[in-house]
């Protein structure tokens, strides 16, 4: 063998490994990751509600740029309800008839929030339920403050 | 002249062009030919007792109408026939058109739908003594 | 260049010509698969009532929404009253509609609404035809 044709053969077959691997494996992302800002709240809504015994009660809300939710149960009352409390108080998304929570507490109504996390721009809800304690409707106010 | 191994060496790289790149090069599959929708018929036959009902659910694979002939009722009166949407369980037929009607040749109900599963229902509307026995045709695309 | 040389080049010339063409252009057009999700809404209305239910689009495409039922419990009769259907977005304790209609159960689309990824919601809600409570069927299809 000459060693032209070596050549030829060696380029020959490089040439098949390189061409059909371009086919096969995609080459590494260039693109570097965009440092990601985290708003503070902007925007405050009040829900005052009624979570009769064994039920619940939601309030969507739309979080308009990446950054902090917090969820506070303000204020617990009603007949045979004490405003000490303990209910559910969570944060999900709205689907059918409900809010699928991703994160929740039991707490009762105080004055710091309860609840909070960081949220990229999307429908979200915050979800108010009786844990088994409720024997008659209790009247609440959660306040939602997000960006 | 060529070599034998060189032969070889010269083919070897045709292989993948021809092989593993055909995936690319696949011929289209020849168009479907066109064919004459007929519509669907079917006949729906059964019991129902006094104050019950009894449905059946068929397909709509196309938009279009749907006709509904009670054609016959044993013993001869007046019951309630219509068409409506199948409940996700299977178990109900809720109803979006009906009509309280004898048997008899021509539709007693008619209208149109979009593709999907759909239902008729026969049920009683006040005037079975113990049970009465129905024949429903029902047509479709 | 010999004859060798030469044949080994347009062989090489080839192979490059036909596997870089895969990675580059692609020349059947791709048919995405057109899927929808199909929900089955039901529930039942009273006088001056109100229900929405949510739903995620994973994709832009058409939501089409379907009052196919409505009926006087318990037999289950058919009823023409008409309902106001609406589609939106959820908000507050509500849905924040885009478009509604007030129609008739019937067993094609009353309403269409072009939409993005995201969360909406369908609404059914009386429009004071409502004098007893009667069940609904809301049919809604979406991408």
């Amino acid at each position: 063998m000459t060693r032209l044709w070596r050549h030829a053969a060696t380029f020959a077959l490089l040439s098949l490994v390189v061409a059909c691997n371009k086919a096969e494996t995609p080459t590494s992302p260039t693109t570097t990751a965009a440092a990601t800002t985290v708003a503070e709240p902007t925007a405050t809504e009040e829900f005052a509600g009624t979570v009769a015994a064994g039920e619940f009660s939601f309030y969507s809300f739309t979080v308009d740029q990446n950054g902090t939710v917090r969820v506070t149960l303000e204020d617990v009352s009603g007949r045979n309800v004490p405003s000490t409390v303990w209910l559910g108080l969570g944060i999900g998304t709205p689907s059918g008839e409900d809010c699928a929570t991703t994160t929740a507490v039991n707490t009762q109504a105080g004055a710091s929030a309860q609840l909070s996390g960081t949220y990229a721009p999307g429908i979200y809800c915050a979800r108010v339920y009786d844990i088994g304690n409720l024997i008659a409707s209790a009247n609440f106010t959660v306040s939602i403050a997000h960006p | 002249m060529l070599t034998p191994t060189f032969r070889v060496l010269c083919a070897l790289p045709l292989l993948p062009a021809t092989a593993g790149c055909t995936t690319y090069f696949d011929t289209p599959a020849s168009p479907t030919p066109a064919t004459v929708e007929v519509p669907d018929l079917s006949t729906f036959s059964s019991d129902v007792r006094k104050g019950g009902f009894a449905s059946r659910s068929f397909a709509l694979k196309t938009a279009g109408e749907i006709q509904v002939t009670l054609t016959s009722v044993t013993p001869s009166i007046v019951i309630g026939v219509g068409v409506g949407i199948p409940q996700s369980n299977g178990s109900a037929c809720s109803l979006s058109k009906s009509v309280e009607a004898a048997a008899g040749n021509s539709p007693q109900l008619t209208t149109t739908a979009d593709p999907g599963s759909y239902c008729v229902k026969v049920f009683d509307t006040g005037q079975i003594q113990e049970s009465a026995s129905f024949s429903v045709t029902v047509t479709h695309p | 260049m010999n004859l060798q040389a030469r044949l080994m080049a347009a062989a090489a010339a080839l192979l490059l010509g036909g596997c870089s063409k895969n990675a580059e252009t692609p020349t059947s057009s791709t048919t995405d698969t057109p899927t929808t999700s199909t929900v089955l809404y039901a529930g039942s209305l009273s006088a001056g009532g109100s229900r929405f239910y949510s739903f995620t689009a994973s994709k832009a495409g058409t939501a089409t929404v379907m009052l196919a039922s409505v009926t006087s419990p318990p037999r289950g009769a058919a009823l023409d009253t008409p309902l106001g259907l609406g589609i939106g977005r959820p908000a507050g304790t509500g849905c924040s509609l885009s478009s509604s209609v007030t129609t008739g159960p019937a067993l094609t689309a009353q309403l269409q609404e072009a939409v993005g990824a995201g969360i909406y919601c369908v609404n059914v809600y009386d429009v004071g035809q409502v004098s007893t409570a009667v069940d609904f069927v809301v049919r809604f299809q979406y991408p």
